[in-house]
C-alpha cells in the first residue's frame, strides 16, 4: 500500500510544479496545437518507447531490515539490524515505457517498466559486517555461550529488479513527435528486488534456507535528463528506515531500505 | 529558454528531495541476557506472593521482578559476590521496598533494582549463644535479628539452670554499627534453650522459642509482650509463616537438599498447641524419593513442597527427577505433580542443586546452569534460551 501513497504524493507535488510551464512557453517552445491523447493499441508505435541502460559501480541497495542479530556482551544482548545489501559492479537495464496520456506533443504521463540485471556482490549482513546465517543455534551451543551463527563468505552474486513507475515526461522523449533536444522525466514507483540471483554454491548456501531474505519491494523515485537519445538517470529509494541501535554501549544508527542508482541509457526508437 | 529549463530542473530536484525525506525511524533496544545463569547455580529462591526470583550462581546474582525486569550483578562487576559462601546463604525479600536481602555468614548484601549494598557484620553478639539466632524482615522491609544477649543464674534457685534473655536487633547501619538493639526481659530457661524463629505481621512480632512470645510493641525501647501458653510438647517452627487465620506454619528443622523434613508444624497462635501434619501419610510418595526438602510456596490453604528424587543413572526422556506436592493445610489433601527430565539438558538428576516455583514454572538450579520446567507444557528448557526466545519473539 505504501508505494501507492508515495505515487499519489509525487503526482500532487508534480502538479504544483506545472505552473512553471506557462502558456507562452508552450507556444514558443513547441508551437503546436494543444490536445490530449490517451494510450491506444491502434497507435502503439507512437505510444511506446524503450531504453537500454548501463550502470557501472554506481548501483547500491539495502533491503529493509530483515532479521536481527544479537551481539551479546557482559550479559547484555544488543540487537542490530540485518539487511540484504548489494553493490552493483555493472548493471544492465531494459525499460519499456508506455505513454498513457499525452498533452500536445511536449508532455506525457508514462508507465515505465524497468527491468534490471546486475552483476553485484550480495550479502546478508549488519552494519559491522556480521554475516548473518539462517542456521539456528542449537540449545547446547546456546548454553555454551554461542548466540549466533556467522557465515564465512558472501551470500551470492547478482540481482534482478522488476519495477513499475509512473513518470511525467517533458519535451524530449515525452511524445513521439517531440524534436526538442532536451528532456526531463520525473517518476515514482516500486521495484521488486531479487537478490542474489546465484547463491554461493561453493559455500553450500541453499536458496530455500534464505528465501525470506532474498525478495522485497522498495519504493523509488527517479529523475532523468534527456539529451536527444541519451538519458542520464538517478534513482533513489524514497522510504528509507533509519534504525537506531546500541552496540557495546555506543549509540549507532544505520539506514536500511535504501536504493541508489546512476545510469546512462540509450533510447531505442523515438 | 535555458533559464526555464533550470527552473524545471530545480523544481524536480526539490521534488526528489521531498520524496527522499520520507524517512521512517526505528529503535532497537538492548535487553539483559544474563549469561551468569549458565554458570553453576547453587541457590534459586522465589517469593511467589511477590512474583520475584533470585538466582545465585557462580557468575553472580540475578534478580527478577514481577514486571519481568531483570538485574544481573556479576562477580566481575561486584567482587564482593565472590565472598558468598554457597553452603550458608539465606535470602529474604520485602515487597515494601523491592529489596532482596542475602546473608552469607557475616556478609549482608541487599539488592534493589540496579543497586547493591554490602555490609560486613562484625558485631560481637553474645558468644555463648552465637549459634542461636534468626533473621526476619519486618513488614516495612527492615532486617531484624533475634538472638540471646545475656544469661543469668540465680544462686537462690537451688538448681543449675539459668535464664537466657532475648534481644531484638533492628538493621540500622550507622557509624557505630549495623544494629539498633532492644534487650528484652523475655527469657528462655537454659534446659529449654532453642534457636529462636521469628515472623512479623504488621507491627507485631512472634518469637517462637520455648516458650514463644507474642511481641506487640518493642520499637520505642519498651517491650510489650505476652507468653503464648503451651498445651502440648514443644516443636521447633523453622521458617515460620503467619497466616490470616492467626495460625503459624513452619518446618520442624532447617530445610536443605538431601536432608528432608517429614512434617509441617501447625501452631495456632491463641494457644500453643502444635500439631505435626505428616506429609507422607497424605501424599504416599514413591519408595525411592529422598523426601520433601523445600517449601516452594505457602498460602493460607496449602503448602507446595519439592520432593527430591534422584538416581545415579543417566536420565532418559520423561524420567521423573522430582515431585511437587501440593498439600492442603486444612483438609490434608495432597496433589502430586512430577517433574520430568530432558536427558540432554539434565543428564544426571543429582545435578539439581536447588529449585523455586513461580507461577506454573519450576526454576531448577543445576551444575550446568538454570533450567525452567513448565508444568503447563511439561517441557524443560534452559532459562537463557527461554528468555532469548521470549525477547526476540
Amino acid at each position: 500500500m505504501r508505494p501507492f501513497v508515495h505515487i499519489i504524493r509525487l503526482l500532487l507535488i508534480l502538479g504544483s510544479a506545472l505552473p512553471f510551464t506557462t502558456h507562452a512557453q508552450k507556444e514558443t517552445v513547441l508551437g503546436l496545437e494543444g490536445d490530449w491523447y490517451v494510450f491506444s493499441l491502434k497507435h502503439f508505435k507512437s505510444s511506446f518507447r524503450h531504453e537500454l541502460g548501463l550502470s557501472m559501480f554506481s548501483h547500491f541497495y539495502r533491503s529493509p531490515d530483515q532479521a536481527i542479530h544479537y551481539e551479546v556482551d557482559d550479559g547484555i544482548a544488543y540487537p542490530q539490524p540485518v539487511y540484504n545489501r548489494g553493490f552493483g559492479l555493472m548493471s544492465l537495464h531494459y525499460e519499456p515505457r508506455f505513454r498513457l496520456i499525452e498533452y500536445r506533443n511536449w508532455a506525457s504521463l508514462s508507465l515505465d517498466v524497468p527491468l534490471v540485471w546486475s552483476l553485484s556482490l550480495v550479502d546478508l549482513t549488519t552494519e559491522d559486517g556480521f554475516r548473518y546465517s539462517a542456521d539456528t543455534v542449537s540449545t547446547a551451543a546456546f548454553n555454551a555461550g554461542i548466540f549466533a551463527v556467522e557465515r564465512e563468505t558472501g551470500l551470492g552474486l547478482g540481482h534482478l529488479e522488476a519495477g513499475a513507475m509512473l513518470s511525467i515526461n517533458l519535451w524530449q522523449g515525452a511524445t513521439y513527435e517531440n524534436t526538442f533536444p532536451l528532456g526531463l522525466s520525473i517518476g515514482a514507483g516500486v521495484h521488486r528486488m531479487f537478490a542474489p540471483v546465484q547463491m554461493n554454491f561453493i559455500a553450500g548456501y541453499e536458496r530455500v534456507e534464505y528465501q525470506e531474505f532474498t525478495a522485497w519491494w522498495t519504493p523509488v523515485s527517479r529523475l532523468s535528463l534527456h539529451y536527444r537519445g541519451v538519458v542520464l538517470s538517478y534513482t533513489i529509494g524514497v522510504n528509507p528506515t533509519l534504525v537506531y541501535y546500541e552496540s557495546l554501549n555506543s549509540k549507532r544508527a544505520v539506514y536500511t531500505n535504501t536504493y541508489n542508482r546512476f545510469s546512462l541509457s540509450l533510447r531505442i526508437g523515438r | 529558454m535555458s533559464k526555464r529549463i533550470w527552473k524545471y530542473a530545480f523544481s524536480s530536484a526539490l521534488v526528489l528531495i521531498t520524496l527522499s525525506g520520507c524517512i521512517e525511524e526505528k529503535n532497537l533496544r538492548p535487553f539483559i541476557l544474563p549469561e551468569l545463569v549458565n554458570t553453576p547455580n547453587y541457590l534459586v529462591e522465589s517469593f511467589p506472593g511477590d512474583s520475584v526470583l533470585l538466582i545465585a550462581a557462580e557468575g553472580g546474582i540475578l534478580t527478577r521482578y514481577a514486571d519481568d525486569r531483570q538485574y544481573a550483578f556479576t562477580v566481575s562487576n561486584y567482587p564482593v559476590l565472590d565472598q558468598i559462601d554457597p553452603t550458608d546463604v539465606e535470602v529474604l525479600y520485602s515487597g515494601a521496598n523491592e529489596t532482596f536481602w542475602l546473608r552469607s555468614d557475616s556478609l549482608i548484601i541487599t539488592f534493589s533494582r540496579e543497586r547493591i549494598s554490602n555490609y560486613r557484620d562484625t558485631t560481637a553478639f553474645y558468644r555463648p549463644t552465637r549459634f542461636y539466632f534468626d533473621y526476619c524482615l519486618s513488614d516495612d522491609g527492615v532486617l531484624h535479628r533475634i538472638d540471646y544477649y545475656n544469661e543469668i543464674w540465680d544462686p537462690q534457685s537451688g538448681s543449675f539452670l539459668s535464664d537466657y534473655f532475648l534481644a531484638i536487633h533492628r538493621f540500622e547501619p550507622s557509624g557505630s554499627g549495623l544494629w539498633e538493639s532492644v534487650e528484652t526481659e523475655l527469657s528462655v530457661r537454659s534446659d529449654l534453650l532453642s534457636s529462636p524463629n521469628a515472623v512479623f505481621k504488621g507491627d507485631e512480632l512472634l518469637i517462637l522459642t520455648n516458650p514463644s512470645y507474642h511481641v506487640s510493641s518493642f520499637r520505642s525501647g519498651e517491650v510489650v509482650a505476652e507468653e503464648i501458653p503451651r498445651e502440648s510438647t514443644f516443636d521447633q517452627v523453622v521458617d515460620p509463616v503467619w497466616n490470616t487465620d492467626d495460625v503459624i506454619y513452619g518446618l520442624p528443622s532447617e530445610p536443605a537438599f538431601f536432608s528432608p523434613f517429614d512434617a509441617i508444624i501447625e501452631l495456632p497462635l491463641v494457644a500453643e498447641n502444635s500439631q505435626r501434619l505428616r506429609l507422607e501419610s497424605a501424599c504416599s510418595p514413591s519408595a525411592d524419593v529422598i523426601g520433601p526438602v523445600k517449601v516452594l510456596k505457602w498460602t493460607d490453604q496449602e503448602a507446595v513442597v519439592y520432593v527430591q528424587y534422584f538416581t545415579n543413572q543417566l536420565t532418559t526422556a520423561n524420567e521423573v527427577v522430582g515431585y511437587i506436592y501440593t498439600y492442603g493445610l486444612k483438609d490434608g489433601s495432597c496433589d502430586i505433580n512430577s517433574v520430568q527430565s530432558d536427558p540432554i539438558l539434565l543428564p544426571f538428576s543429582n545435578a539439581i542443586r536447588d529449585v523455586a516455583l513461580l507461577n506454573t514454572e519450576l526454576y531448577i538450579g543445576t551444575e550446568s546452569g538454570l533450567l525452567v520446567y513448565d508444568f503447563a507444557t511439561l517441557t524443560m528448557v534452559p532459562y537463557l534460551k527461554n528468555l532469548f526466545d521470549e525477547e526476540t519473539r
